[in-house]
């Protein structure tokens, strides 16, 4: 009786397992496709499918128009696209690793790697492939150039705005004034902070009200998720000692102005700028409220509030005991969406 | 007031904590080490590595348990180390090492709250054990077992975790006995208020027991950020769901059993159109036939484990070869980062991982590169057989595996790789077949040769790779306290790989060739003096070689090592 029991339970357990093991399998296809790229692609013999060459002799980037490369090889290599501008230094670096160039892979939008930005006029497009080390070439012209868009605080352009605010200690060899010497970046002028001040960490400062730029203000959306404030920022070859801090004054009661007391100021402190000319950019939500150059809580309502922004400043400091410091600022912008592209 | 007077009341408190532990059920536990090490490091030419490197450190860990009740239990545990050098009060760390409370409802429902060990099944949530530790002699086991206590590394497989659990069982009076449920929730990973949500790590089982002879289980996990709890509308899904069963029932003198897991996972990024649906499925198989008396045993296993098929909780490894030796971590005149030995395995806790990784991690192919994520390794299928036997006075005991594995589909080509394993170890109880001697005297060895193969007509895609462990320990019982440990291992690995670079989303991009000819000699020898069975002493030499012509960047070397280490429980 016990054994025909055992048996009876066999069966219903039999039953179970068959239920519960293929129930989960009921349905389920498997993608029987080899992973990963083709070996072909990666380690066949390599040659050149179709020429490097533009989809378009001539691209206008000032109506947002963004052009791309072509080329395809019968193996997988890594690439390198330069294009460089045939009237100025402006330099573009695309890179990658595919078997096929086109709009995915080799866009360009008519930014800029190495500074300055690209002016109207041709340019020749070198590709490099590391399969067979060869390059081949191709021209392009710029017939209208990229504007960024964006709330511009500042591109020097027309020299020192009246409504803006710049002070200087009374140091040696201070400048503080507007330059076009050095390669610029955006447009013909720069701003050119630098000097030597023994008895204090702040070289100068200014202050660019909202007022400077409209009537308005700076007209930022309220979501600080959602914008960027962008500056270029050069640091001379040999001059390691400066420090950049950037002050976002919030007039959180809408009486026109700041209050320290109680209202919020952001920052952004920079230290260590690359040689040359960089991009910086700061999603506003990220910002900081910082007191000696250490974070602290925020005097005001503790919300990062663009649209609110009263007041930016622009404070260059060294340690005095280090002295002569430089650094060449330009182009200012707020954008939104994503960092500047130059 | 002063360090000193905090440690002195603190020591107060906890004798003054044992000595009332039997009115008021507090009492006090944990464990003290104290480890001292002196290191010389050996490479021609090398002007640049300093060669002597002295370290030591002396903790203790003191936990205060706690049963306010018959139904709760609450344990706090101090780490209190203090690393040589670190002179009055300098050098001295305290941390909480673990944390928590658990207890009975009912006598119904079991549940803990805080620190958790927990595990499920080894395609749900596993802690596969680490390359190398298949057989290890004791004199291995000195410096592992350092590791494993601090990195909560158990034999049962178990992960440590934080969050709550949550057991228990449901009897029936017909047709079945009983329902065993258990649950848990376990916080993998806060939010930063940002772009990074909160991560939780959750799921169960529930087993049908019809019987002793047969059960049924349903197994779920799932992996997944909980949207809202930060400024980011992504949120990562692992959910991974098993059926289990086992059945078993007696022929004559033996027991055959037969016992499965299948299921399917999926493993998608909600609101991200760029991360791909991974989902794919996986079942086990196995036959055992073993002896009543436990003295043969066969089994039989068939795996096919899916390309796609991915689970957290089951593939997270202990080791990340991504990451670098805490010891010498950097050498030879270009310093370079030196390579992960098998002595750096035994003793570098910086190497193991507490985390689950959502991502498959780096491994080492020239330790493991046939199921490198445990059973559930992706893209495998195949048979094992594994036979084990034990004489009938305890002469010697050996169990021999050989595994016969090869991918589903293909990487960059339709030819798929094979792998075989054979796996063997078994120890020599020389004490029982000498009467007189009357203390232990052991030999042991191990075995583990692995070989992976595929031809392709692309000649860069061929793939021949060669692994052999071996190893020889010994155990001398010089008399019932003191006892003489010796261990010699021999790691060879030569040939090639392409290694898989993956995006974050699991998916290959790309081959990275690897190739090697690797030669690893370590031998170990220890004295230990037991004072009783939680308190002994050892003092460890050991030198391990190290050598790969294939790889121009890396010298040979030569790392001795003496040691001191003391190690007690109360």
């Amino acid at each position: 009786m016990k054994r025909v029991l055992m048996n009876k339970n066999i069966s219903i357990a039999l039953g179970i397992i068959v239920l519960v093991a293929s129930s989960f399998l009921v349905g389920c296809e498997r993608n029987t496709e080899a992973e990963g790229p083709s070996l072909n692609d990666l380690y066949g013999d390599f040659t050149v499918l179709q020429d490097f060459e533009a989809n378009q002799e001539t691209v206008d980037f000032s109506s947002q128009e963004s052009m791309h490369f072509k080329a395809r090889f019968s193996t997988i290599t890594s690439w390198r696209i330069t294009i460089s501008s045939d009237n100025s230094d402006a330099i573009k670096i695309i890179e990658g690793r595919s078997n096929i160039l086109d709009e995915e892979t080799a866009s360009w939008d008519g930014t800029t790697t190495l500074f300055p930005t690209f002016g109207i006029g041709s340019c020749t497009a070198e590709l490099w492939t590391e399969a067979d080390s060869s390059i081949q070439t191709t021209k392009v012209t710029v017939s209208g150039l990229r504007t960024p868009s964006g709330v511009v605080v500042a591109d020097f352009e027309n020299g020192i705005n009246p409504d803006w605010t710049v002070f200087a200690q009374s140091g040696a060899n201070m400048t503080f004034t507007i330059g076009n010497t050095e390669v610029v970046p955006q447009g013909d002028n720069y701003f050119d902070m630098g000097g030597a001040v023994d008895w204090d960490y702040l070289i100068g400062l200014v202050d660019f009200p909202g007022t400077s730029v409209g009537p308005n203000g700076f007209e930022l959306p309220s979501n600080p998720d959602n914008i960027y404030f962008n500056v270029a920022l050069y640091r001379p070859e040999g001059i390691t000692n400066g420090i950049v801090l950037f002050r976002f004054s919030e007039d959180e009661n809408g009486d026109g102005t700041f209050t320290e007391a109680n209202e919020d100021q952001y920052a952004v402190e920079l230290t260590d700028l690359e040689e040359g000319w960089q991009i910086v950019s700061v999603k506003y939500s990220d910002l900081v409220a910082l007191e000696n150059g250490q974070p602290t809580t925020p005097k005001g309502n503790n919300q990062h509030n663009p649209d609110k922004l009263n007041m930016v400043s622009c404070l260059f400091l060294a340690n005095p005991a280090t002295g002569y410091s430089q650094t060449l600022m330009d182009y200012m912008i707020f954008t939104t969406d994503g960092p500047l592209k130059l | 007031m002063s360090l000193k007077n905090y440690l002195i009341i603190g020591a107060l408190s906890v004798i003054s904590f044992t000595a009332n532990a039997q009115n008021k059920k507090v009492w006090a536990s944990g464990a003290a080490r104290s480890v001292f090490q002196q290191n010389n490091l050996k490479t021609d030419g090398d002007t640049v590595t300093p060669k002597q490197l002295n370290s030591g450190h002396a903790l203790v860990d003191i936990a205060i348990n706690a049963r306010p009740n018959d139904q709760t239990f609450l344990h706090a545990m101090v780490r209190v180390r203090n690393d040589f050098g670190g002179f009055w009060g300098s050098g001295v760390t305290f941390d909480m090492r673990q944390l928590y409370l658990k207890g009975l409802v009912k006598n119904a429902v079991r549940y803990q709250l805080g620190d958790i060990n927990y595990r499920l099944t080894p395609y749900t949530f596993f802690n596969n054990q680490e390359e190398l530790s298949q057989h290890q002699s004791e004199a291995l086991n000195i410096y592992r077992d350092i590791m494993r206590y601090d990195m909560f590394y158990t034999d049962d497989n178990t992960w440590r975790q934080q969050g709550a659990s949550v057991d228990f069982t449901l009897e029936f009076s017909k047709f079945i006995e009983e329902i065993e449920v258990n649950s848990f929730m376990f916080r993998n990973r806060p939010t930063d208020f940002g772009q990074q949500s909160e991560r939780i790590f959750f799921g169960g089982n529930a087993t049908l027991v019809q019987s002793k002879k047969v059960n049924v289980g349903l197994n779920y996990v799932d992996m997944m950020d909980i949207k809202g709890t930060s400024r980011s509308n992504t949120a990562f899904h692992n959910p991974v769901i098993t059926g289990t069963t086992d059945f078993r029932f007696d022929i004559k003198k033996f027991e055959l059993g037969f016992n499965s897991e299948s299921g399917i996972s999926e493993r998608y990024t909600l609101n991200d159109p760029s991360v791909s649906v991974l989902r794919d499925y996986f079942y086990d198989l196995n036959l055992e036939l073993s002896s009543k008396k436990n003295l043969p045993a066969l089994k039989l296993n068939y795996i096919n484990v899916g390309p796609q098929f991915r689970s957290v909780g089951a593939q997270s490894r202990r080791i990340d070869f991504g990451t670098q030796n805490l010891m010498y971590t950097r050498y030879g005149n270009e310093q370079v980062p030196r390579p992960v030995t098998q002595l750096d395995m035994l003793q570098d806790a910086s190497l193991y991982q507490s985390q689950l990784s959502t991502t498959l991690q780096t491994f080492a192919p020239q330790y493991d590169n046939v199921q490198p994520y445990g059973k559930a390794t992706p893209n495998r299928q195949g048979i094992s057989v594994t036979a084990g036997y034990m004489s009938k006075k305890k002469v010697f005991d050996i169990e021999a595996t050989y595994r016969m594995l090869s991918e589903i589909v293909g990487q960059g080509s339709d030819e798929l790789r094979s792998f075989s394993v054979l796996n063997a170890n078994g120890t020599l109880y020389i004490d029982t077949l000498i009467p007189s001697y009357k203390n232990e005297l052991e030999l042991s060895f191990g075995l583990t040769n692995q070989q992976t193969e595929r031809s392709t007509t692309i000649p860069q895609g061929n793939i021949d790779l060669k692994s052999l462990l071996l190893d020889v320990g010994l155990k001398i019982g010089v008399s019932k306290d003191f006892a003489i440990l010796g261990n010699y291992r021999i790691i060879n690995a030569q040939g090639n790989e392409l290694m898989n670079v993956r995006e974050t989303s699991g998916e290959i991009i790309d081959f990275q060739p690897f190739t090697t000819d690797m030669k690893q000699n370590q031998l170990l020898i220890a004295l230990r003096y037991k004072f009783d069975a939680k308190n002994h002493i050892n003092v460890v030499w050991q030198q391990i070689s190290f050598e790969d012509s294939a790889d121009e960047a890396l010298s040979k070397f030569d790392l001795n090592q003496f040691g001191i280490v003391y190690s007690m429980h109360f």
